[in-house]
């Protein structure tokens, strides 16, 4: 029934949206997508600062500050805003409470708050932003995640993006909400936050470990096709009701992403160190148990999460969302890697 | 102490007589059997105690009403403890399984004949027996409140049936008479010829290999003199005590393979809300509100002047203005189904078992999104004060104070109940989760049967009584069945 | 029901009618002795700490009240909570309404 509809028109787009999480991540890079081409820009901000970053996209762009958990903040931002279209990016990934509650209380109270104003301020199509952490890691180096492949949530983490996204099923099927649920895996691209550039910084010293023997495979996508995929998921005939993985074309092999980013830097004049210190794959196993000791008693390290994640495959097949959405990945690892560096430099933010 | 003893010989023993035990016990004998009904509490005129009164925690209750499942939180909940059980105390509303749970139940503990259609066959017949319907004629204003907000903020809500009768030409929602195990399926099965023992205790149950061969009782006697010793000698037994009694005498009777773990309740976080008018005190509201169900249902709660008084005590902040104010009060709550589970554990040499149960940070995060959409439910409604059973407070009048709560509800300054226990034995044939088959015989004993809320693999999300006697009633009809 | 447990009580109980009073006391009392032994035996265990404490430090109930509400000691908090909520549950259901009607 849906591949019939992947041959089906577009719908227009409204001329009005509503983005939540404006201020982060992919919410900046989607804002700017946005902003030229629509009437009303409505976002959601948790801090003030955030407000003249975003307005600089154009006047459209309307900004609301605050808590996604506040339902009076939820009704000013959904204020007026008939049939427009939700952009739900709001979302922890690292507590800055380091504690595992305010995952569930971002994540799912946030997107049942979300949800609920959506359907009674009248709204168009509802895309949700998820991840791959739902899915945990896939068996094997060679394995590839479909949009059925099963839940198996990785931590605190992906059991609140799992019940979030119950939540837009569930919200569709009762026909509250036209729901899309978008699966992205690691992003990369301008907008970044410090951690990734401390990241690209590390590799560049040659101090970034790899774990294990780099063969493990990891899906990764450009804010610019990440963008470019929300976008098709927005006027898509097939796409109300569905779930797509939207990544870069391709999965790499992690020693192959960390040799790019080395050879993307140089590209931008930078000078490289040619060190790849290792550590076995047996340090990666000690920090996912004992993030996931830590986790069970509500706590959260986010350095042990993320040398937990490294040793991992965590890879996906975009098949579908190029079937039936049209999503046609235009960036490819090497220049997206460029283009992050170049906006660091940019920023004055040393690399 | 000298003690008496005697012995009786019956053909099935019944081991307590609420929605479980009666429905077991007026099924049996109707069909014929010689049916003995022993219950620990002892018979109460449905008629003689108020309910929701002093004197009906002191009589009809385990442990005066109050007791807890220990951890962080503890979560306070209350057993009848009378013929009738629960049934007595409870505020009488029918919600028969949801469909999507008898299926996913179905599935996930392999449980036989558990479609839909196949319980809702059984659920038909017990509806007739008892009264089953909404209220007649207006509900009331406290109820009426819940659909009022509901409506302002586009939420589903129901108005649920109960289990009440009314004369007929009665169009005055609080003069119905609640349909409890002791104004029907305990006369019933008398009528019968059940024969049935209130104040008798099991202490333990005698078994031999794959078979029960006895009770041990211990019957208080009327004129206050020793405990008299009953042994019940049964050639089938049905344990049907609820959640917490049931896996307790089976631990106590070395009876343990997956016994007493995977309790399950809803717990219950509260608001006592002031109205800028009048309320009733007399009913428990039947609206729920389903718009978050089934892993989130709000609702009402009993509201008479002392369950004011404790539920604005719960935020430990002044409210000398409030309770004065008590008769604009009323008590609602937002009831949870939760990822985590307890243990019922029977301690040698203690009466009571041992109860604890354990929240996760998902179970607390849901408590708290049920709170403050309860506070945006009422204050739609038009409440003018909302008071939180959170340690603390803080007391909210307006929808943008509402946020403070998320980091209030935490695990040391919660003050949560639950009404209803379960799960604590499960049904199925998958024997790596359930403690009996699926009908309620408990595996590898060939007389054995569980028949209450203990069955039940999970919290249903609704008040369990439905559930409870139509899985009651499949299943004694399903051993008379057998050879 | 301890000493302790019973002046307890009188302090928490803000009602001046004497059978309304030994009401209360009469229904605190049964549900100490009603409640699971080793719910029981916790709480007799913390009013033996509490009343050598009160005894040594010559505070009286009333201000022992005090202190335990602010203890940030969950445990405290919550030992205070169960008495007073015994005793205002009971002085609320016996006691007259502020208009004079007795009970509820």
């Amino acid at each position: 029934m849906n591949t019939d509809l992947g041959s089906a028109p577009d719908v227009t787009p409204p001329d009005r949206v509503v983005v939540t999480g404006a201020s982060g991540w992919l919410g900046q890079n989607l804002v700017r997508a946005l902003a030229p081409s629509r009437a009303q820009v409505r976002c959601l901000v948790p801090d003030a600062t955030a407000v003249p970053l975003l307005e600089i996209a154009g006047p459209s762009v309307d900004v609301v500050v605050g808590d996604v958990r506040d339902p009076d903040i939820l009704d000013r931002l959904f204020s007026d805003t008939a049939s427009a279209t939700v952009f739900h990016a709001a979302a922890v990934i690292h507590p800055a409470s380091k504690r595992t509650r305010e995952l569930y209380d971002v994540n799912v109270g946030g997107t049942q708050l979300v949800l609920d104003r959506a359907r009674r301020a009248g709204a168009g199509r509802f895309l949700h932003v998820s991840s791959n952490s739902p899915f945990g890691a896939n068996p094997t180096a060679d394995d590839r995640f479909t949009e059925d492949s099963p839940f198996a949530p990785y931590l605190a983490y992906g059991q609140s993006k799992l019940e979030a996204e119950e939540l837009v099923r569930r919200a569709t099927e009762r026909g509250d909400v036209e729901g899309v649920i978008l699966r992205p895996p690691w992003f990369y691209g301008p907008f970044q936050p410090a951690r990734q550039t401390q990241w690209l910084a590390t590799i560049r010293r040659g101090r970034f470990p790899l774990v294990g023997d780099g063969s493990q495979r990891r899906s990764m996508v450009f804010t610019g096709n990440l963008v470019h995929g929300l976008l098709r998921a927005e006027v898509a005939a097939a796409a109300p009701g569905r779930a797509y993985w939207i990544a870069d074309a391709e999965p790499h092999r992690l020693d192959e992403v960390f040799a790019t980013v080395r050879r993307a830097l140089a590209a931008e004049g930078l000078a490289v160190s040619g060190g790849q210190p290792r550590l076995p794959r047996l340090a990666g196993l000690v920090a996912a148990t004992a993030d996931s000791a830590l986790q069970s008693t509500g706590r959260y390290v986010q350095a042990l999460h993320v040398l937990g994640e490294l040793k991992d495959t965590i890879a996906c097949d975009i098949s579908r969302a190029r079937s039936e959405i049209g999503y046609d990945p235009p960036t490819t690892l090497f220049d997206g890697i460029r283009a992050s560096v170049r906006w660091c430099l940019e920023r004055g933010q040393s690399l | 102490m000298t003690r008496s003893s005697r012995i009786i010989e019956t053909e099935v023993l019944i081991i307590g007589s609420g929605a479980g035990g009666a429905t077991t016990a007026a099924v049996l004998a109707e069909a014929g059997r010689r049916v003995t009904v022993v219950e620990e509490g002892p018979w109460i005129d449905p008629d003689a105690v108020e309910p929701f009164s002093i004197e009906e925690m002191v009589r009809k209750y385990r442990h005066h009403g109050s007791s807890a499942a220990l951890g962080s939180p503890p979560i306070a909940y209350a057993e009848g403890r009378c013929v009738g059980g629960s049934t007595e105390v409870n505020s009488g509303l029918w919600n028969r399984l949801p469909d999507y749970l008898a299926e996913e139940w179905s599935r996930t503990y392999d449980i036989d004949e558990f479609s839909p259609t196949a319980l809702d066959a059984y659920a038909e017949r017990v509806e007739s027996w008892q009264s089953v319907g909404k209220v007649p004629g207006a509900p009331p204003l406290s109820s009426a409140l819940l659909e009022r907000g509901a409506a302002k903020l586009g939420w589903r809500s129901v108005e649920f049936s109960r289990v009440f009768r009314y004369e007929a030409g009665v169009a005055d929602a609080t003069r119905g008479v609640k349909q409890t195990m002791a104004r029907t399926q305990i006369p019933r099965a008398i009528a019968a010829g059940a024969s049935l023992l209130p104040e008798c205790r099991v202490v333990r149950l005698e078994r031999k290999g794959p078979r029960i061969i006895g009770a041990l009782c211990r019957q208080q006697t009327a004129d206050g003199g020793p405990d008299e010793d009953v042994v019940v000698r049964a050639d089938h037994v049905f344990v049907c005590g609820g959640a917490i009694q049931t896996p307790a005498l089976l631990q106590r009777s070395g009876i343990r393979r997956r016994i007493g773990s995977g309790l399950k309740l809803h717990p219950t976080i509260k608001i006592a809300a002031r109205f800028p008018h009048l309320l009733d005190h007399d009913s428990i509201p039947m609206h729920r509100v389903i718009e978050f169900a089934p892993n989130l249902t709000i609702g009402g709660s009993a509201s008479r002047r002392g369950h004011i008084g404790l539920a604005l005590a719960d935020s430990g902040l002044d409210h000398e203005d409030a309770l004065a104010d008590w008769e604009r009060m009323s008590v609602y709550y937002a009831a949870i189904r939760s990822e985590g589970s307890g243990r019922v554990r029977a301690v040698p040499g203690l009466r009571a078992p041992l109860v604890t149960y354990r929240l996760t940070d998902g179970d607390m995060s849901r408590l708290a999104r049920g709170l403050v959409h309860l506070g945006e439910l009422l204050l739609a409604a038009g409440a003018t004060e909302l008071h939180p059973s959170v340690e603390g407070g803080p007391v909210v009048r307006q929808t943008d104070e509402l946020l403070q709560w998320w980091n209030r509800v935490d695990r040391t300054r919660s003050n949560l109940m639950t009404v209803h226990l379960t799960s604590s034995v499960r049904m199925g044939n998958d024997r790596s989760s359930t403690g009996a088959d699926s009908f309620g015989a408990v595996h590898d004993f060939d007389n054995l049967r569980v028949n209450d809320a203990s069955l039940l693999p999970d919290a249903p999300g609704v008040n369990p009584q439905a559930a409870v006697m139509t899985i009651a009633l499949r299943n004694a009809e399903h051993f008379l069945a057998s050879p | 029901m301890l000493a302790f447990e019973r002046q307890l009580v009188a302090a928490l109980t803000v009602a001046v009618d004497p059978e309304v009073r030994t009401g209360v006391e009469r229904f605190v009392e049964g549900s100490l002795d009603d409640m699971p032994e080793f719910l029981r035996l916790g709480v007799i265990g913390e009013s033996l700490v509490l009343s050598i404490l009160a005894t040594m430090a010559r505070r009286d109930p009333r201000t022992v009240v005090q202190l335990l509400d602010r203890s940030p000691v969950a445990l405290l908090r919550q030992y205070v909570r169960l008495f007073r909520s015994l005793v205002l549950f009971a002085e609320l259901e016996l006691g007259p309404t502020p208009n004079g009607t007795p009970g509820a």
